[in-house]
């Protein structure tokens, strides 16, 4: 699953230019997350249709970059983010953000990893639900 | 008054000895030191064209560019046996300015010193306590070699270190405090702080080094409750005690016996009448290791021939009124836009666009380095955007011995005027 990182000066209005220029290309964002700082922040976001994303953020000189992170089913009851948690306790989670849309009693959680494909080894071994890009985007 | 013979001098006999000191420096300088003789000959003068100080002015100019271009010793004037002291300027990259004193120039130094500090009272019964830094910068030796000279107790404080500054201020009871006007403001807040401004016995401050306002010296006065008085010199030409202020605290008195000024138009090069602001030009007539001719310091101010209420007769300048280039005092360290630059370029992923801030905080100036964001520096881990930061910091420490505030900024946030971006912004008030 490819995730869209956007450099963002920590002040007013700046969210609102990349949310505006992706919806001028009718760019629907599913999900996102902002990471600040004192002096910057970093938008993390899934869209549907990330090449159409990157290219409009770059016309209008958005620094941005491509990153990968895996997107896991968690039941949405009591104790379902806990299990998922557990099975990559041994991992490194940069961060994780949950996606906006929910289906069938489940939710489904963004982990970036320091190490990718060893979480995506875990997880299969584990029986998790990892969606892919397409998967995710054409079932919400 | 610590040379009352030299400081009352009429103009006119101050003229005939600027006149046969000049004269005999270019002569020697000529037969001894292939630069000056290929920059004579380059502009068509020899020695028999100078016959008195009036003829200065068919000299050629030097800059600082020249001076660093002959480093290490390509100014020398005497044998390497003969020079006893070194110093080179701060804050600068590749090639520094050397300059090379022999005994006789450290003791026309120290005279320099000795009236600037003597035209405020120092005695050989005064304390004065140096905080300016010592080393190869020429602040704290130069009121050291002063100070001595009068038989004043020195002592050796150079900087930092405000926790000790304080505690020696209170032990030794100096009347004298010489440091650099920044500092001495970030003293005076500390020693507020600690409740001690009474127990001190300071009177005086000498400082300088770098521009500072009216302004200031009322606060500092106010809370230290001392005179606080401008020192001007620089590394170029000696080092601290080119000028001075007496008690009247109005412009400087220039020690023009041994640095001659004068004032020009930067963009054509003539000399201008007194009262005329332009560039501050410099000669040392008496200096013998590494002797200048008409060193261009790309300070503006202007010059006065009046007499001043204190008696003295010297040629007094201008507290200093600005730069003829964009060259930034950060701290008594200079910095040019360009070596920033320089600095950020040769990380991977740098744009040349960035902006320079420059503020007084807390009475320290402060540098902040905005740099413009690319797809090559960015990453989505605040971590390593932080780490980029801290690099590009690192890096400006390393080549400048500044510390630098670095702000990671979008693409063209930097506002880009005429296709160039405005490079510094200052918001100090001086
Ligand atoms: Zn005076």
């Amino acid at each position: 699953m490819r995730q869209i990182s956007v450099f963002l000066n920590n002040e007013k209005g700046r969210l609102e230019k990349i949310t505006g220029l992706l919806a001028e290309k009718q760019i629907d964002i599913k999900s996102l997350c902002i990471a600040e700082t004192e002096k910057f922040g970093i938008l993390r976001m899934i869209v549907n249709n990330v090449d159409e994303a990157v290219a409009v953020l770059h016309a209008n000189d958005v620094v941005c970059d491509i990153a990968n992170v895996l997107a896991v089913e968690v039941d949405d009851i009591p104790g379902g983010l806990n299990k998922v948690l557990t099975v990559f306790s041994g991992l490194n989670i940069e961060y994780m953000y949950d996606f906006l849309e929910r289906t069938d009693k489940r939710a489904v959680m963004i982990f970036k990893f320091s190490e990718l494909d060893k979480a995506e080894k875990i997880a299969e071994e584990n029986g998790m639900v990892l969606l892919s890009e397409e998967n995710l985007l054409n079932k919400v | 008054m610590w040379n009352e013979k030299i400081e009352t001098m009429s103009r006119e006999e101050k003229k005939k000895l600027q006149s046969e000191r000049l004269v005999a420096q270019v002569k020697k300088l000529y037969e001894t030191v292939p630069f000056y003789k290929k920059r004579m000959d380059e502009k068509g003068v020899t020695p028999a064209d100078i016959q008195s100080i009036e003829d200065i002015s068919k000299l050629p100019f030097m800059t600082k560019d020249d001076l660093r271009e002959v480093y290490p010793h390509g100014l020398l004037a005497v044998k390497q046996e003969d020079i006893v002291e070194v110093h080179m300027s701060s804050g600068t990259t590749g090639k520094p300015v050397v300059m090379e004193y022999t005994r006789k120039d450290i003791d026309d130094w120290a005279e320099a010193v000795a009236r600037a500090l003597a035209m405020n009272g120092v005695s050989s019964s005064s304390t004065i306590q140096v905080s300016y830094g010592y080393g190869l910068f020429t602040g704290g030796f130069g009121i050291h070699h002063g100070g001595q000279k009068i038989g004043a107790s020195v002592i050796p404080m150079s900087g930092g270190n405000t926790k000790k500054q304080l505690q020696v201020l209170q032990d030794f009871q100096p009347e004298y405090l010489a440091c650099t006007p920044s500092y001495a403001m970030y003293l005076a807040e500390a020693a507020i702080e600690e409740g001690i401004v009474d127990k001190l016995n300071l009177k005086y401050g000498i400082f300088g080094a770098e521009p500072w306002s009216e302004a200031m010296r009322k606060e500092i006065e106010s809370k230290l409750n001392i005179k606080a008085l401008d020192i001007y010199g620089l590394t170029e030409i000696s080092g601290p005690g080119v000028a001075m202020e007496c008690e009247y605290q109005d412009m400087l008195h220039v020690a023009d016996d041994l640095f001659y000024p004068e004032i020009i138009n930067p963009e054509t090069g003539e000399v201008l009448p007194f009262g005329e602001k332009g560039e501050l030009v410099f000669t040392t007539l008496t200096k013998e290791g590494t002797p200048v001719l008409r060193y261009r310091t790309k300070d503006i101010t202007f010059l006065s021939e009046e007499k001043c209420k204190c008696g003295r007769t010297t040629i007094r300048m201008h507290r200093l009124m600005g730069r003829t280039d964009d060259m930034l005092i950060i701290r008594g360290v200079n910095v040019f836009p360009s070596q920033i630059e320089e600095v950020l370029l040769k990380i991977e992923g740098v744009e040349p666009h960035y902006q320079l801030v420059v503020e007084r905080k807390g009475n320290l100036d402060t540098l902040e380095v905005q740099v413009e964001m690319s797809d090559k520096l960015f990453s989505d881990s605040v971590g390593k955007l932080e780490e980029v930061a801290k690099e590009i910091e690192r890096n400006l420490y390393a080549t400048l011995s500044i510390h630098a505030k670095i702000t990671l900024v979008e693409p063209k946030s930097i506002p880009r005027s005429e296709g160039k971006a405005k490079r510094v912004i200052d918001k100090r008030t001086i």
